[in-house]
């Protein structure tokens, strides 16, 4: 529920068989299955797009990482693109925008793994987040250098070093929650946050969210040097998907005191609200206001009473 | 990973020809660290029933999950010292994984062969080429034999500090 620019999520705790989390609504998400195996066959199949269609630096693997049992995966890397194209580009359309389509909240999930070069040369790979024009508003940059394996993060006019690294030759589950509206974002590897509440875009593009992909980037090199490293990478189970404000729990606890629990999105302030009648919402119980979040986090309200029979809740998310 | 298959293409009458011909092959034959969990029968692969219950944990895993298995305080954020944390305890136990792993298949001399590299299991529908490739590329000094510290480079190289640029 829309309320001039406040989001409230509202709930009976007389009803509370029937009350739902909301869940997160699926825009993308492939296993690669459907796709065919071989080089070249990932831009053009399912809305994937990129800038080299023939060189062999894309495509589809079948049950290259032993023993997983993943069946089809995709693959950037490892064959040079033709001419001086640098960098080589794959991204998948999803054409989110708050304004007119989209939660401003939108999570992305890939596994992913980088294998080493067995050259002497290695580059970077970047998983992009552009806009609806084009924009690269922000991107994750893994560095596989010789020696080092630092992931970056960019607000696309700079970059950071978050201090976490990748393993080469691992398979990595990478999970990124952005806020468009606040410019605000998280993302976690293997569940360790690479940072949280970060600025997403220093670009003055508008804020939609146009496509997400992954750039290879050819790594430093002495003057006149062109070679790419035959390093790649594995990207699986690929997902994008908007989350509607909602709470993620509910329940009465033994004691008799009811606890709620939501998440709080860096950027944003939130307030429990509770009413006898559903009308007249009041936001006076202790405890119940919640400033500006500087960082993605759990968050958690409890009513400790005495309570009265029934008692509905909301939280309003401002802005 | 780069692999050369040398095929040779026999004519009568003329010589043996070779083809170049590239091929990858992602990891070092274990389990990648994020799955290892679903390896219910330790066979060090995933059977199509435990595939789909990794799919499902993944699928049934939520945020304040992936925020409460870190925040060893319980004040819903994680800091920078549980970060840090995190990050070493998921290379320590990666570590501690392969050098047991390493244990259980180099065997008494500490040095894993090719033929031991072989028999594990998640590489057995491997050809003998992929098989080699993989093997040469831990085999760092191309001595014929891996020693734990070439199994677990990948793992440790990234352990320069930070060259600063931003």
């Amino acid at each position: 529920m829309r309320t001039g620019g406040r989001i409230v999520f509202w709930m009976a705790a007389a009803i509370l068989a029937g009350a739902q989390p909301g869940e997160a609504d699926t825009i993308y998400r492939t296993e690669f299955e459907a796709f065919t195996v071989g080089e070249n066959t990932l831009v053009g199949t399912e809305g994937w797009a990129g800038n080299s269609t023939a060189s062999g630096s894309h495509g589809i693997d079948l049950d290259i990482v032993p023993g997983a049992g993943l069946g089809n995966t995709a693959f950037i890397g490892f064959k040079p693109p033709t001419g001086t194209t640098n960098p080589v580009l794959i991204f998948r359309p999803v054409n989110l925008n708050p304004a007119t389509n989209s939660e401003p909240v939108i999570e992305f999930e890939s596994f992913l793994g980088i294998e080493d070069s067995s050259n002497d040369f290695r580059d970077d790979f970047w998983i992009s987040f552009y806009s609806i024009s084009g924009s690269r508003l922000a991107a994750i940059r893994f560095q596989n250098d010789a020696f080092t394996s630092w992931i970056y993060r960019s607000d696309g006019m700079g970059q950071f070093n978050t201090g976490a690294s990748f393993i080469p030759g691992e398979l990595h589950l990478l999970y990124v929650r952005l806020d468009l509206n606040i410019n605000k974002w998280s993302a976690f590897l293997d569940d360790i946050p690479l940072f949280n509440g970060a600025p997403f875009t220093s670009l003055a593009a508008t804020r939609t969210l146009g496509s997400v992909g992954v750039d290879w980037r050819r790594g430093p090199r002495p003057m006149g040097v062109t070679t790419w490293g035959d390093n790649w990478m594995l990207i699986a189970d690929w997902e994008v998907r908007t989350v509607p404000f909602a709470l993620n729990s509910h329940v009465r606890n033994p004691n008799g005191s009811f606890t709620l629990t939501w998440t709080g999105d860096p950027g944003r302030s939130y307030q429990v609200q509770h009413s006898a009648t559903a009308t007249g919402w009041l936001g006076t119980l202790p405890g119940s206001t919640y400033p500006t979040q500087s960082v993605l986090s759990t968050m958690s309200f409890t009513n400790v009473g005495p309570l009265p029979e029934k008692l509905f809740y909301r939280v309003v998310r401002t802005p | 990973m780069k692999k050369l298959l040398m095929c040779s293409l026999l004519f009568v009458g003329a010589p043996v020809l070779f083809a170049e011909e590239p091929d990858r092959t992602f990891g070092d034959g274990t389990l990648p660290e994020a799955l290892r969990p679903f390896d219910v029968d330790g066979n060090g692969m995933l059977d199509e029933e435990e595939r789909q219950a990794a799919r499902a944990a993944r699928d049934e895993a939520n945020l304040a999950d992936r925020l409460d298995r870190w925040d060893a305080n319980g004040d819903g954020v994680i800091d920078d010292a549980e970060r840090e944390i995190a990050r070493a305890a998921l290379r320590e136990r990666i570590i501690a994984a392969r050098t047991a792993k390493f244990g259980q298949l180099a065997g008494e001399d500490g040095l894993l062969s090719l033929e031991e590299f072989s028999a594990i299991p998640a590489l057995a529908t491997r050809t003998e080429e992929e098989i080699a490739t993989m093997f040469g590329f831990l085999d760092r000094d191309s001595s014929g034999e891996v020693s734990l510290e070439e199994f677990l480079y990948r793992l440790t190289r990234h352990q320069r500090p930070p060259s600063g640029g931003e």
